[in-house]
């Protein structure tokens, strides 16, 4: 029966010269980088949207909406002159105006941007003249460039005024100065994309297609049956059949990220260490990775071979008399199938995004694993909107089964500052802040790099969340593109370089 | 996985060539007379299986020719580190100048010229790298200084004059890596590393010896053609032309490509004719996967020395074997690991080589020192960027 369908979905998606096709595990229900919250939407986002910089093929920042800038001698103040020959998709022209909604959105409380904390260094923005733009910042900046990486959105394209919505048609009719345009939001959940006539330079792959393929095992089989151009993350089972097949190349596509769960640490009884540190006892990331993927486990919130991971820290190791004794010293008892204290039990719920492949099938041994340590735990997957909602937006969960995925930076402020904007957990250390602090205003590597690692170790005990692995990871490619080269984390930076044969 | 190469969807050769440079080759060596295989392997059985598995470090001590294959092989992986090692901390030594953070009177001026004197010699030849040792060394302070003339300071000058002096692997691996020198502490705690130990590992491991002749200099190389035929010239007699000049990654993909074409072609044309014990050895000990592997390490390396870094990292991606990428093993040895640092960190993606480099520590613990200075780097190189996370 399979054979047939992928016969039949060859034969029913021809190729096109020139249409590249993608699978991702869930499409972005909006194309909105003020509202970006999963590595799908920052790849879709990069094949519309610029930035007043970008990374060139060495991951120096160079200019891209920007022309030119100057700094102040105080270093407190950029001027920045934006190219003139730039237009949006819909024929407006790009001007200063734009730059200023754009941050002005990203920092406005009320529109709840998921860029705030890539906005907050910024003290105001203010368009000089159609094509000049000033920023002052809350502290000197040696390198603002290196900051201005994020997108820009055009101040036409929304209600007027802020807050922006999340509900805005924008959503799914957005308008970009990138290399494509995005054609149409298709009822099979893909999404198309077209080459924008207007970008300043030849894209030499017309179309693109994200390609909703929420099964996992299909996705390989499409790339090998060509109804498929590129997976941009390999199922790691199918590593060895892709990497045999001269049809395929793979590319390491190892964004540092990690698997967590994080527990809401305004309830009770996640407010206690104790607790925490005791259900981490409970855990044994081994045997939950086993049927994931090939991966490491990991002890604090970076992955091995970052220069922050604190190597002196161990994970915590599964070890029930240990959790026992935690429990037990914070006057819980079991008598029973669940450990109890008064009236309480340890039965909660977790929650996870369904979008995140694999992620079900951990979740439920991860509910035997707890359930054979006497914890009681229900599991509620939930589709993208309900996740925003319920955990970026209302903070309702006991616990959360996901993962998070950094930049070549591996910047975990926003996680576990006391006031960082994607802290569900509702962390708060004092010395993870100082630490925080110190590790983004110092100029000196090495006080980054051991600020870091303190952090590592510090969160590691509190356990704000339990810490899982890191998984390998590749993208495939059809040898029908070429001349590819992936960016480490926004996959499609370079795309007007590749070439379809 | 013989033959992976034949299993593959992909566009089979559609004719086999009438004669290959591989029928010259130590492949149809072992694949059409085992005999000899075994022959030679018997002779001393342990360091040849730990060469076949890329296991230098424990064949090195070898006396035979298993011994001087090993030792091959860790010359190379030790220059491409020490020249990693080097790079790291130029650009880790200017940016952090060039931020005025460098405290006064901090080492790190002298282990910067002291990871460019073990990229070059004593004497620093080479001239950019002459350059650098000759702008930075009056930014030492006097006790090390005073060691680079020859004094033995401590820690700093009785260190180089230990790693000039050395002359075995064993003496040089048997200190368990640590900093050589520390400043501050806490967060603001600062380590640097022994900057020419992994020098005088290159220079002990590439000491020059006979190369051993017939199956014994070849077994388990990267050669593809008749014994001491360079690979290029059995790959042009493949019609296989090695891209020189630009660094066009796509080129080098190409190249590759074809010399996968070339293997396959190769193993359709010899296996049926070859006994049953040829064949066995061909697919057990994966012999067509790990020539690749080798061949296109070995064009990787070329490719780095003549500063073409992206066609380096294209060919060394392509060496990797993906299904167990992140180990030591007969298709992925050291030699891969190295290059893949190499030529990240030579094409800026310097937080990828860390990728790399972290593969080589628990084999290679010398490699901590390097992991270390490279990881300074990548935070230096992103000290003015705020980051991005996202989830999924």
């Amino acid at each position: 029966m399979r054979p047939f369908l992928y016969c039949l979905l060859a034969l029913s998606l021809p190729a096109s010269a020139a249409n590249l096709r993608y699978a991702e595990d869930a499409a972005p229900p909006i194309v909105n980088p003020l509202f970006g919250a999963s590595m799908t939407e920052a790849r879709a986002n990069e094949l519309v949207f610029e930035g007043l910089y970008t990374d060139n093929k060495e991951l120096a920042t160079v200019p891209a909406l920007a022309a030119s800038a100057e700094m102040s001698s105080d270093k407190t103040e950029m001027t920045i002159s934006l190219r003139t020959d730039v237009s949006w998709h819909d024929g407006k022209p790009f001007t200063a105006a734009d730059v200023v909604f754009t941050i002005q959105a990203m920092q406005d409380r009320a529109t709840a941007s998921t860029e705030q904390g890539r906005a907050a260094w910024i003290q105001s923005a203010q368009a000089v003249d159609d094509h000049t733009v000033r920023l002052r910042f809350v502290r000197p900046e040696a390198r603002p460039e290196d900051k201005l990486l994020f997108k820009i959105v055009p101040a036409h394209g929304f209600a007027p005024g802020l807050p922006v919505k999340r509900s805005d048609p924008f959503r799914n009719a957005p308008i970009g100065t990138g290399p494509y345009t995005v054609e149409s939001f298709n009822e099979d959940n893909s999404v198309s994309f077209t080459a924008s006539p207007d970008y300043g330079r030849a894209v030499p792959v017309g179309q693109i297609t994200l390609r909703e393929v929420s099964d996992k095992n299909y996705q390989a089989k499409l790339l090998l049956y060509e109804s498929l151009e590129a997976l941009v993350r390999v199922f790691p089972r199918d590593l060895a059949m892709l990497q045999n097949n001269r049809k395929v190349e793979l590319y390491p596509y190892q964004t540092n990220s990690w698997w967590y769960v994080g527990f809401n640490m305004k309830r009770t009884p996640f407010d206690q260490v104790a607790v925490r540190q005791a259900l981490s006892h409970m855990v044994s990331a081994d045997e939950l990775l086993g049927p994931v993927g090939t991966g490491d486990v990991l002890s604090g919130p970076f992955v091995k071979s970052s220069p922050f991971y604190n190597h002196d820290v161990a994970p915590w190791s599964p070890d029930l008399d240990a959790a026992a004794a935690l429990l037990e010293g914070a006057g819980w008892t079991r008598a029973g199938p669940l450990w109890t204290k008064g009236t309480q039990q340890l039965k909660f719920k977790v929650v996870a995004p369904k979008s995140i492949d694999s992620i079900q099938e951990v979740a439920v041994n991860l509910q035997s694993m707890l359930k054979a340590a006497g914890v009681e735990v229900d599991l509620d997957f939930l589709d993208e909107p309900s996740w925003k909602a319920r955990v970026w937006g209302d903070r309702d969960f006991d616990l959360v089964l996901s993962q998070w995925t950094f930049d070549r930076n591996e910047d975990v402020r926003e996680q576990f500052y006391s006031t960082g904007s994607r802290n569900f957990s509702g962390y708060v250390s004092p010395e993870v802040d100082r630490l925080l602090d110190t590790s983004r205003d110092t100029l000196d590597p090495f006080v980054r790099k051991n600020s870091l690692r303190q952090v590592h170790a510090r969160v590691h005990d509190d356990a704000p969340m339990i810490f899982l692995w890191t998984l390998d990871s590749y993208a495939a490619l059809s040898v029908r593109i070429r001349s590819v080269v992936v960016h480490p984390f926004y996959f499609f930076t370079w795309i007007t370089d590749w070439q379809m044969k | 996985m013989l033959l992976a190469l034949l299993a593959c969807v992909g566009e089979a050769p559609s004719a086999p060539p009438a004669a290959s440079p591989l029928d010259a080759g130590w492949l149809a060596t072992v694949t059409n007379r085992p005999e000899a295989f075994t022959e030679l392997v018997d002779a001393d059985r342990d360091a040849w299986v730990a060469v076949h598995r890329n296991d230098w470090l424990a064949a090195a001590g070898s006396t035979g020719p298993a011994g001087v294959r090993a030792r091959a092989g860790l010359c190379t992986t030790y220059t491409v580190l020490r020249d990693i090692h080097a790079e790291a901390w130029k650009r880790l030594g200017e940016g952090w100048e060039a931020l005025g953070t460098v405290p006064r009177g901090s080492p790190g001026p002298a282990y910067l010229v002291g990871a460019a004197e073990g990229r070059v010699g004593p004497d620093a030849r080479g001239q950019d790298w002459a350059e650098l040792v000759a702008r930075w060394t009056p930014r030492v302070d006097a006790t090390r200084a005073a060691a680079f003339a020859g004094s033995p300071t401590e820690p700093f000058g009785t260190r180089r004059a230990a790693r000039l002096a050395a002359g075995s692997l064993e003496e040089l691996r048997r200190d368990v890596p640590a900093p050589l020198e520390e400043e501050g502490a806490g967060s603001q705690r600062r380590t640097f590393w022994d900057p020419w130990h992994l020098a005088a590992l290159a220079r002990v491991s590439c000491a020059p010896e006979p190369t051993p002749e017939g199956l014994a200099g070849a077994l388990f190389s990267a050669q593809l053609g008749a014994p001491g035929q360079p690979l290029d010239v059995a790959l042009s007699a493949w019609g296989v032309a090695i891209p020189a000049g630009d660094d066009d990654l796509q080129s080098c993909r190409e190249a590759a490509r074809a010399i996968d074409d070339q293997l396959a072609a190769w193993v359709i044309h010899v296996t049926p004719s070859a006994p049953e014990a040829g064949r066995a050895l061909l697919g057990e000990l994966r012999l067509v996967d790990r020539t690749r592997g080798a061949a296109l390490v070995q064009l990787a390396t070329e490719a780095l020395g003549s500063d073409r870094p992206r066609c380096a990292l294209a060919y060394a991606e392509l060496a990797r074997d993906h299904a167990d990428g992140r180990s030591i093993t007969p298709v992925n040895s050291p030699t891969l690991y190295a290059v893949l640092a190499a030529a990240n960190l030579y094409t800026g993606h310097t937080r990828e080589a860390l990728d790399a480099l972290e593969v080589l520590v628990p084999a290679f613990p010398e490699v901590q020192g390097v992991d270390e200075t490279v990881g300074d780097l990548a935070v230096l190189e992103t000290l003015h960027r705020s980051g991005d996370s996202r989830e999924n």
